[in-house]
């Protein structure tokens, strides 16, 4: 069985691991490093649960294999708070009722991540677009959309300035 | 997933020594989106992957002056952000940015949907309209071959087991020209098309010329619809005009019936592509 070694940064934290060559990003993820924040749904490419943020752009963790990682940067559902304090994707995905059943969430999320990093005040049809490629069985994507605009940059400076308060 | 051995060649002369040497037995490893899927089906049997993605510049996009010059490797999201393709060749960043979601986007490269030669591949029937040329290359030289005839059947092209794609060269479209690439899919997002109908011509006076259409899903490969093109050229764009090219495309494809869709409706739906195209340029 051959094995391939890979360096890469997950969550701002560099790993060095020995995986074997067939190994998917989304195993290495979930088996070897432990993030199991990162769900699997179909292995196909189909449903987005697995979305993780791969140097800047989101991708299907189920469709990278490993070797192809070495030397890129991740970024999980994991690695979205810092220090306890959760992004503000978070909190509004909370505030808004955008998590039912939760297990679309982590991919939700980071589609969503991947699209306000490049575009900080998307249109509700950039929104949609931007999770077109993650599947929710529950919420009717309606909550989720409204919890991606309210996180985006217009919405934040609005509510700061009618001094609501964006935590609970 | 069964085990397999990945090589990873950190210039393109090293993979195509690699390939020289083990022929069909490394299947080219591009964004993976098809051959991943693939290998969890069962699909290629025992292969090695030669993993293409550490190739500095395989995947860059160039103004040559006539022509862009498209790396295999440029994702579906380099082509749709290229403000180069943008420019001078949008009926292909139109086409790129119906491919599946973001995330296929971030990884499936237009090398690879050209060599996964499927009939649904979105960028073939723009490229094919484009007049494109496929750039081929084995360690013995380069080789050019024609987007129209780089696909045989599905999944099978001119790509031989010693070559490997390497680029695209893509004629710049004259400014005017008239375009549109319409795809019916199950529905808008992550859906592989049904029918797809990619048009462009060279436009005067509401008269078109040089007309090329081409039609993907609808034969084993993408094939185009000459004799249509041909009663739309020197014509002025009319609803009669449109009529009569609809009326003709439906008669001229000859559809294939598959898990996604049925001949009949593939007929009938080529046909109001194209008159939806068509009636989008008398807006
Ligand atoms: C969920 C999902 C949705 C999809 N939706 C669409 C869609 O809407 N439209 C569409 O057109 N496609 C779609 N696809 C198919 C796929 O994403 C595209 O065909 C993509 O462009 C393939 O590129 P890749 O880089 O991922 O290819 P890979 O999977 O890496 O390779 C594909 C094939 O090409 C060969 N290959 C790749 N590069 C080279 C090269 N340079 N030289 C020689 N051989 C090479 C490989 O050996 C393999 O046979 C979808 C796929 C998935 C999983
Ligand atoms: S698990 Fe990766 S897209 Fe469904
Ligand atoms: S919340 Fe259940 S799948 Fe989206």
């Amino acid at each position: 069985m051959e094995v391939v070694a890979i360096k890469c940064t997950v969550n701002g934290r560099e790993h060095r691991l020995e995986c074997e060559a067939n190994l998917t990003l989304l195993d290495m993820l979930r088996e070897s490093l432990g993030l199991t924040g990162t769900k699997s749904g179909c292995a196909v490419g189909e449903c987005g649960a697995c979305t993780v943020v791969m140097n800047g752009e989101a991708v299907n963790a189920c469709l990278v294999l490993a070797a192809q990682v070495d030397g890129a940067d991740i970024l999980t559902v994991e690695g979205l708070q810092e220090d306890g304090v959760l992004d503000p994707l978070q909190e509004m995905f909370i505030r808004h009722g955008a998590v039912q059943c939760g297990f679309c969430t982590p991919g939700m999320l980071m589609s969503a991540k991947a699209l306000l990093n490049g575009n900080p005040d998307p249109t509700e049809e950039e929104i949609r677009v931007a999770i077109s490629g993650n599947l929710c069985r529950c919420t009717g994507y309606q909550q989720i959309v409204e919890a991606i605009s309210a996180a985006s940059a217009k919405e934040k400076s609005r509510e700061k300035k009618e001094g609501k308060n964006c935590g609970w | 997933m069964r085990t397999l051995e990945v090589l990873a060649p950190e210039t393109l002369e090293e993979a195509l020594a690699l390939k020289a040497h083990h022929g069909t037995a490394l299947l080219p490893l591009a964004g993976g989106t098809d051959v991943i899927p693939g290998i969890r089906r069962g699909a290629y049997g025992a292969v090695a992957l030669l993993d293409l993605s550490r190739i500095p510049d395989l995947n860059r996009i160039v103004d040559d002056g006539t022509e862009i010059r498209i790396g295999a490797l440029a994702t579906h999201a380099d082509v749709v952000e290229s403000a180069i393709v943008g420019a001078h060749i949008p009926v292909l960043s139109e086409a790129c940015g119906t491919v599946g979601s973001v995330q296929i986007r971030s990884r499936g490269t237009i090398g690879g949907n050209l060599c996964h030669a499927s009939p649904a591949s979105d960028s073939v029937p723009a490229l094919r309209v484009l007049g494109s040329v496929c750039e081929i290359r084995s360690s013995k030289g380069t080789r050019e071959i024609p987007v129209g005839d780089f696909c045989i059947s599905p999944g099978v092209t001119r790509v031989l087991p010693a070559d490997l794609l390497v680029g695209i060269r893509v004629p710049k479209m004259r400014p005017g020209s008239r375009w549109f690439y319409l795809k019916l899919g199950q529905r808008r997002a992550m859906a592989i098309a049904k029918v797809s109908v990619a048009f462009l011509a060279a436009e005067d006076g509401g008269v078109l010329s040089d007309v090329r259409i081409s039609l993907g899903a609808v034969a084993p490969t993408v094939c185009g619809a000459p004799r249509t093109a041909a009663c739309l050229e020197g014509k002025k764009l009319g609803e009669t005009v449109i009529s009569e090219a609809v009326e003709m495309i439906q008669t001229e494809a000859k559809p294939i019936a598959d898990i996604r869709s049925t001949e009949e409706y593939r007929r009938e739906m080529v046909g109001v592509l194209l008159g939806r195209g068509l009636r989008g340029f008398l807006e």
